[in-house]
C-alpha cells in the first residue's frame, strides 16, 4: 500500500511539475497557432484526468478519515476538506473544457479563461496531494 | 419532518447531480442548435428553488451551531466551521447566480449575454454542483437522525 502511494506521489508530481512547466513555457513556443502547443496539452490533458482521478480517490479517502476521528478544527482537518473540495471544483471545469476539445466544439474566451483556472489550479492541488503521498500526510487530529 | 428533510435531500442531490452533468457534457451537443439553451433554461428554474431550499436549510443550520458555540479546540467548533462556510458560499452563489439569471431571462435574443456574465455563469456551474451536492448530503444524514 505504501509502495503504491508513493508511486501514486511520484506521478502526481510528475504531471504538476510537466503543467507547471508547460504553461511558463508556452510563451517561448513562438506562433501559438502553427508550434505544437496544443499538441502537448493534447497529451498532458489525458495525463491530467488521470491525475485528477488518482487525487479525488485518496483525497476522499483522506477527508472520511478525518471525519471518523472527531475533534476540533485542526490544520489536517481544514486541509483535507479544502483540498478535497478544490480538486472538485478542478474535476468539474477540466471535464467540461476537455471534453469540449475533444468534441471539437468551438472554443471561445470562457474556455480559455476556464483552462487558465484549471491549469494553476491543477499544479497547488496536484503538488500538495502529492507531497501527503509521499510521506508528509498529516496526523488526524487527536480527540479533545 | 425527517421524511420531508429525505424528499429535499434527493432533490437538491439531483440538481448538483443535473447541473455538473449538463456544465460538462452540454458541449458534447453544442452542434444541435440551442439544445444547450434550452435545457439551462429549465435547469435553471429547478436551480433557483434549490438553491433557496439549501439557503433556507443552512440558515436554520448556522443559527443552530452558533448558538451552540465552540472554539478552536472543541468538537463542536467544526460543526459550526462547516455550517457557516457552507451558508456563506452558497449565499455568495446565489448572489451570482440570481443576477446572471434575470439578465438570462431579459436577454433578447435569449441567451445573448455580455463576456462578463458568461465568465459568471462558469464559476456558478463549477460551485452549484459541490454547494447543493454538500447540502443534500447533510439533509439526507439529518433526516437519518430523525
Amino acid at each position: 500500500m505504501a509502495q503504491g502511494e508513493r508511486l501514486a506521489g511520484v506521478l502526481l508530481g510528475l504531471v504538476a511539475l510537466a503543467v507547471a512547466v508547460n504553461l511558463l513555457a508556452w510563451e517561448f513556443y513562438g506562433d501559438i497557432t502553427t508550434a505544437p502547443v496544443h499538441l502537448v496539452w493534447d497529451v498532458l490533458n489525458w495525463f491530467m484526468a488521470g491525475g485528477i482521478g488518482i487525487a479525488l480517490a485518496y483525497q476522499g479517502r483522506e477527508k472520511r478519515r478525518q471525519d471518523r476521528a472527531g475533534g476540533g478544527v485542526s490544520y489536517a482537518y481544514l486541509e483535507a476538506n479544502l483540498l478535497l473540495l478544490a480538486t472538485i471544483l478542478l474535476a468539474i471545469w477540466f471535464g467540461r473544457n476537455w471534453l469540449a476539445g475533444l468534441s471539437g466544439a468551438e472554443l471561445t474566451e470562457r474556455h480559455s479563461l476556464i483552462w487558465q483556472l484549471v491549469n494553476a489550479l491543477f499544479v497547488v492541488t496536484m503538488a500538495a496531494t502529492a507531497g501527503r503521498l509521499l510521506g508528509r500526510r498529516p496526523a488526524v487530529a487527536r480527540r479533545e | 419532518m425527517a421524511g420531508l428533510k429525505r424528499v429535499l435531500a434527493v432533490i437538491l442531490g439531483g440538481c448538483a447531480a443535473a447541473v455538473a452533468l449538463q456544465y460538462i457534457l452540454s458541449p458534447l451537443y453544442a452542434g444541435l442548435g440551442n439544445a444547450a439553451l434550452g435545457v439551462w433554461y429549465y435547469l435553471d428554474f429547478l436551480l433557483a428553488v434549490s438553491l433557496v431550499i439549501a439557503l433556507v436549510f443552512q440558515g436554520q443550520g448556522k443559527r443552530a451551531a452558533d448558538a451552540g458555540g465552540g472554539e478552536v479546540a472543541d468538537g463542536r467548533s467544526r460543526r459550526r466551521l462547516e455550517a457557516n462556510a457552507l451558508f456563506y458560499a452558497t449565499l455568495l452563489v446565489a448572489i451570482w447566480f440570481f443576477r446572471n439569471w434575470l439578465d438570462f431571462l431579459t436577454s433578447n435574443p435569449l441567451g445573448n449575454q455580455s463576456v462578463a456574465t458568461l465568465m459568471v455563469w462558469e464559476l456558478v456551474d463549477g460551485l452549484l454542483p459541490i454547494v447543493l451536492g454538500i447540502t443534500a448530503i447533510r439533509l439526507g444524514r439529518d433526516s437519518g437522525r430523525g
